[in-house]
């Protein structure tokens, strides 16, 4: 008995340490979602890195899904102006969080946002589903 | 999977108080002892590297119009004279270079360059997977150096960072405007990030 905990301890630090999380967007137009990208759910580990785009955008990178080379995928989020720093902070604790695999970023359709400050994100894919 | 990222942020702002119908304001900006942009402003001036248009020129709080003022080398010229007292200040705008934070996992390299005064941190580039798109890099510039003092501590800064934190994070490396990260200490006057 004491090995089956010990053991389900270990997968569930396993999980925490070596799983992916796996990012949720969407970006609604007016009425069914009848438009490239307006949901999209990209994994943690083709994420490649961010920057500040604008005074009030800030652009996450993604390694495009069909391995194009260039342009990768990207989600570009609006935001308070000059927040880019805290952003950043906040998209890394999503990442790296640790109580579900699955973690909402921006969702406008919901009005779900889990970043201080954001307010909508648009989609851009490399390729086209 | 957890991951590591690191921060860095430019220096990109200037303010004066004008003078009687002063025009002309010069930009400490690009040297290596430069006190106010680690952009290099004649860039700006030419297009070669970012535009006119990413740099805002206010006085008194209110923003200049584009096609009110000029630029030429590193000095920003006003249409309209300002009047004594007036505070006018050059910022860049934030944009893609100025501010960015790059995955551990893309991590390449710290190494010096062809000079005694700069170390280059490389990232496999965000943007792009080409082959020949180049690298995602951070340029540092300090006093010139006869011993490795500040590229080794450079070197030992960024291994320190990139395995800062088993449950993943963001380390903030060096923010130039606020005059904080880990490199902060170490001398450093200017800090050129360059996104492919």
């Amino acid at each position: 008995m004491v090995n089956i905990y010990i053991l389900s301890l270990q997968l569930h630090q396993y999980h925490k340490e070596m799983a992916n999380n796996y990012l949720y967007f969407s970006n609604p137009n007016s009425g069914a979602p009848d438009g490239a990208a307006e949901l999209a759910l990209y994994s943690t580990s083709m994420f490649s890195g961010a920057f500040a785009a604008s005074s009030t955008t800030t652009t996450l990178n993604f390694q495009a899904r069909d391995a194009a080379t260039a342009p990768v995928d990207t989600v570009v989020l609006t935001h308070t102006a000059d927040t880019h720093k805290v952003v950043m902070d906040e998209l890394t604790r999503i990442i790296n969080a640790t109580n579900n695999p699955f973690q909402v970023v921006s969702d406008k359709e919901n009005s779900i946002f889990n970043i201080t400050g954001v307010t909508a994100c648009a989609i851009t894919t490399a390729d086209t589903p | 999977m957890k991951t590591n990222f690191l921060y860095f942020r430019e220096l990109g702002f200037q303010s004066y108080i004008a003078t009687s119908g002063q025009t002309a304001f010069v930009i400490d900006d690009g040297g290596a002892s430069a006190l106010n942009f680690d952009e290099d402003f004649s860039d700006h001036s030419t297009g070669n590297d970012l535009v006119e248009t990413d740099i805002i020129v206010t006085v008194d709080g209110s923003v200049i119009a584009t096609g009110d003022r000029s630029f030429a080398g590193n000095t920003v010229t006003l249409a309209t004279g300002a009047t004594t007292g007036d505070v006018v200040t050059i910022a860049l705008t934030l944009k893609k270079g100025t501010e960015a934070m790059l995955s551990a996992d893309r991590f390449l390299g710290v190494e010096t360059n062809a000079s005694a005064t700069q170390t280059v941190i490389s990232f496999k580039a965000m943007t792009s997977n080409a082959a020949g798109a180049g690298d995602d890099t951070i340029t540092l510039t300090y006093p010139s150096e006869t011993n490795m003092v500040t590229s080794k501590a450079i070197a030992t800064a960024i291994d320190a960072a990139l395995n800062s934190n088993d449950n993943g994070g963001i380390i903030n490396m060096l923010d130039r405007p606020n005059g904080s990260g880990l490199l902060s200490g170490l001398g450093i006057t200017r800090s050129v990030i360059s996104l492919v």
